[in-house]
């Protein structure tokens, strides 16, 4: 037990609407949690509640009927889900809810469809209170609920005999919030493909009684354990967390250190035990830049969870105070894919568990922000031409992947990236994680990394423990670079990026130089074959040597410059510092009368000897 | 040992004309690919400061820029491979039949490679194709029951570890048949030359490997221990430095082309290695 996650850490960060208190009893060999859980919900609307809406999120795994299952096209995370025992199934469902009288509103409950109508689906419970909850009050709840876990789909659920990562596994309440319109209402989004997190803050206490051959790992800090008649008790304690999940396993080998106070505790199963010092310096390197550029980790523990090669898809994801990541046997040094997921996971510990917003509705602004960031502490820490690979020469950086997921897109087909979940068809990463942090990139590369970290600085102070919306981003980043930037738009900066589906790709067209005394003028042709909009700088070298630059606000459509008879030009280059990372093309960027041909001649000549090798190996086998 | 392997480079060496008759014809059918790929790059890049990049080592942004900007830009180079593969494995073929003849018969040169070696041109595709067929055989007899048993690794196990294990262990395996089919397809040719008729050559081919299996095994090992040498020096020797002069780019050519020229060498040298082994044999 470690004394950082030991001591009364609780700095009532946030406002504690949603509190938890429960007690876990696990049947390993049924996979069934038998529950108890005391709900305290505070009121904070002006609005008398009536019902509360519950998140029964793991009956989307009940059978193919629901949403969620019905619009995963029958497969979830690459693999069937059609030919399932009833066995494999899970669901949820509570047995018993008493208020402060006693009564059993269990009674009341009934299963809702706010979004879809899917009479099936029964991921959002509502249940009537027999008493009203007043505006500023608290609603105790007793409750008796049993989650049957599935075998792993879509992360949560049980692997072989004995792995199990308990996530959506307790009724969780929805968020009753101010709407767009500032109208006040459940925000109880059904379970769908594309959708995960949006939680009120509170505390919870979770006891865990489960058979003491298993090691149990979770979110928040591990204040008791007691083992007792082949049974064992294990309490964790967390505060200001919008969820929690836990996870159990019988193999796990315990790493434990601790970094600028933060414990990071490392459950792996051995034959990973090559991945825990990458793993530890991972956390390091991503508490050591986010703590500087944007802000101290609220929390005094992080739990790594690297679930086993069967229980894969429960790995990539990222839960309060926990992340899941993934590794394979033998997976080199110079393959940072290990690092970077670790990397992004943490990052989640900001934008998600701090700054809550609603992933299910604005996803960007989780996803999008993390992978900003994840490549930033990546290409920190390991260059930005190798942090993701380096292997035989080959390599590239974290940020270029990201960029080439957004770049490899069919770029007409794309959707605007603020937008929700469900709506979201299609390329989910290439757009929501990389288009976002390319979208990010590009304002930093306009406004200087110095005033972007002022404008996420200020956003996470202002917002963490909050659940800030795209509103709340775009008047900060308004209010931050009004000292620091005027030069453009940023309204229309966000209005086409965020909501709009254009591209950029500047282009040289053509350089045309004339002689003295032809009568016509030496010209330049740029051009921008997107519909985005962003000024750029423009870098002209005259044959003589001199450099110039010009601003150009890079509107859609061709730019001419022309110049008097007789000028030489040799190159133009739009952006040479390729501060616009949205642009999908770099290369058409430039055009010289001088080019460098020794890399063409190398690759070529590397080409010839790659083709000779082939022959080589082909005739000595035939 | 040591006395063996230098009479074994010793003869080697003395078949150095035809070893580099062999280098060159690679040279000449690898060069057009050289040149296509670099008009196809030149097309795509050849103005671009881009270039830039690239000269200062690999550059993934600057390559899949290129791809992604034109999906088909390397087609024509991928099917110029395809075309002339086959092409030259025919070349091939009359080329090392030659050889081949010259190493058993003690016969020296190029014209006695060129002309011996279209003599035996039409069985040793034969051998060739038969070298073919059991490689595909042997990788569906090896590869199919292995992953019947495995099943979907990832849910198979209770670790990957077991499944990375096991599959080293078929690597292992398959490259021991892939040495056999060698020793089996060279000594065939071998026979074919002393007279033998084709399927006698295989059955005499056949009985040489029993004999010598461990022998062979240990010549094919020893040709792709050096092989990954090479490769391992190479790496070391070239990095990625880019190309950041001409100079550079003509010490990296100039590399190339001598391992090229080994990778050769180490052929004739097995060839002549499994001869040696084949005159202990009928002596
Ligand atoms: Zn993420």
């Amino acid at each position: 037990m470690s004394a950082q996650c030991n001591s009364d850490y609780n700095k009532n960060q946030s406002p504690k609407i949603a509190n938890y208190d429960i007690t876990v009893d696990l049947d390993h060999e049924g996979k069934v949690a038998h529950c108890h859980q005391t709900l305290k919900w505070k009121n904070t609307s002006p609005d008398t509640i009536r019902s509360l809406r519950f998140y029964m999120y793991m009956n989307a795994f009940q059978d193919l009927k629901s949403s969620y299952l019905r619009n995963s096209g029958g497969k979830v995370f690459g693999r069937d889900i059609a030919d399932r025992s009833a066995k494999e199934w899970g669901h949820i469902s509570i047995d018993k809810m008493l208020n402060s009288k006693e009564e059993d509103l269990a009674n009341n409950a009934e299963y809702i469809q706010p979004n879809d109508g899917n009479k099936y689906d029964q991921s959002i419970l509502e249940i009537a209170l027999n008493t009203p909850l007043l505006p500023g009050e608290t609603g105790i709840y007793e409750m008796d609920f049993t989650t049957k876990m599935p075998k792993t789909i879509a992360r949560a659920g049980y692997s072989q005999k004995d792995f199990f990562l308990f996530v959506h596994w307790f009724p969780q309440v929805c968020v009753y919030e101010q709407d767009k319109h500032e109208t006040w209402g459940w925000n109880s989004h059904q379970f769908v493909p594309g959708t995960e997190f949006f939680a009120d803050f509170g505390d919870y206490h979770v006891t865990v009684t489960a058979s003491d051959h298993l090691q149990v790992g979770a979110s928040g800090c591990r204040v008791s354990e007691i083992k007792e008649d082949g049974k064992q008790v294990v309490q964790f304690q967390a505060h200001d967390l919008i969820d929690f999940g836990f996870v159990v396993y019988s193999e796990f080998d315990v790493y434990k250190s601790t970094f600028r106070g933060v414990e990071i505790e490392i459950l792996m199963p051995p034959e990973h035990c090559a991945f825990a010092d990458r793993y530890r310096q991972a956390i390091e390197h991503g508490l050591e830049y986010m703590n500087k550029n944007v802000g101290p980790y609220p929390y005094p523990k992080i739990t790594v969870v690297d679930p086993p090669v069967h229980a894969l898809n429960s790995g990539f994801m990222e839960y309060p105070m926990m992340i899941t990541a993934a590794s394979f046997y033998g997976i080199p040094k110079s393959v940072r894919s290990v690092e970077s997921l670790v990397i992004h996971e943490f990052v989640h510990m900001y934008f998600m568990a701090t700054l809550a917003s609603n992933e299910k509705e604005e996803a960007w602004l989780d996803e999008g922000f993390v992978t900003y960031y994840e490549d930033r502490i990546t290409d920190h820490f390991h260059g930005e031409k190798s942090s993701f690979y380096n292997v035989l020469g080959f390599r590239s950086g974290n940020a270029e992947n990201s960029r080439l997921e957004y770049t490899k897109l069919d770029h007409s087909r794309l959707g605007p990236i603020a937008a929700p979940g469900w709506e979201i068809k299609g390329p989910y990463k290439g757009l929501i994680y990389a288009k976002t942090s390319l979208v990010l990139k590009t304002l930093e590369g306009l406004v200087g990394s110095a005033a972007m970290d002022k404008v996420i600085q200020a956003y996470y102070n202002e917002y963490k423990f909050k659940h800030p919306k795209e509103a709340d981003f775009r008047r900060i980043t308004k209010e931050v670079l009004a000292d620091v930037y005027t030069g453009f738009d940023l309204d229309l900066f966000f209005d086409q990026c965020l909501h709009g589906t254009e591209i950029c790709d500047y282009e040289v067209v053509y350089i045309e130089n004339t002689e003295l005394n032809s009568g016509n003028n030496t010209k330049v042709v740029l051009s921008q074959n997107g519909g985005l909009q962003f000024p750029v700088s423009v870098e002209i070298i005259y044959e003589n040597g001199s450099v110039a630059y010009m601003d150009w606000d890079g509107s859609p459509g061709e730019k001419v410059l022309e110049y008097g008879p007789g000028v030489k030009i040799q190159s133009v280059n739009i952006d040479p510092n390729n501060t616009i990372a949205l642009d999908i093309n770099f290369n058409n960027n430039s055009l010289t009368y001088n080019p460098n041909k020794k890399p063409i001649v190398k690759y070529a000549a590397k080409s010839t000897n790659w083709m000779q090798t082939f022959l080589e190996y082909a005739s000595f086998l035939f | 040992m040591i006395q063996r392997l230098k009479h074994i480079w010793n003869r080697t060496s003395a078949h150095s004309a035809e070893s580099f008759c062999i280098y060159i014809c690679q040279l000449i059918f690898s060069l057009l690919i050289g040149l296509i790929f670099y008009y196809t790059v030149n097309d795509n890049l050849g103005q671009s400061m881009a270039l830039e990049q690239l000269a200062s080592g690999f550059d993934r942004t600057v390559i899949m820029d290129m791809i992604n900007s034109n999906e088909n830009v390397f087609s024509s180079v991928l099917s110029w491979v395809m075309t002339l593969t086959p092409i030259y494995l025919i070349v091939s073929t009359w080329l090392q039949g030659g050889l081949l003849f010259n190493i058993k018969k003690g016969e020296i040169g190029v014209i006695s490679q060129l002309k011996n070696g279209i003599k035996y041109l039409i069985p040793f595709l034969g051998f060739a194709l038969l070298s073919f067929v059991l490689i595909i055989l042997l990788a569906a007899i090896i590869g199919l029951p292995f992953k019947s048993i495995i099943g979907d690794p990832l849910t198979t196990f209770s670790s990957e570890k077991p499944f990375v294990i096991s599959l080293f262990i078929l690597i292992a395996i398959f490259s021991v048949c892939i040495i056999g089919i060698w020793g089996l397809s060279i000594s065939a040719r071998y026979n074919y030359i002393e007279g033998a008729p084709f399927w006698k050559s295989i059955k005499l081919g056949l009985a040489f490997l029993k004999n010598h299996f461990f022998k062979v095994l240990s010549i094919g090992y020893l040709l792709i221990g050096i092989h990954l040498l090479l490769a391992l020096i190479y790496y070391l020797l070239m990095g990625d430095r880019g190309a950041p002069s001409w100079l550079i780019v003509l010490f990296a050519i100039l590399v190339q082309q001598l391992f090229s020229i080994a990778r050769v060498f180490i052929r004739s040298f097995g060839y002549i290695a499994l001869d040696q082994i084949d005159d202990e044999f009928i002596g």
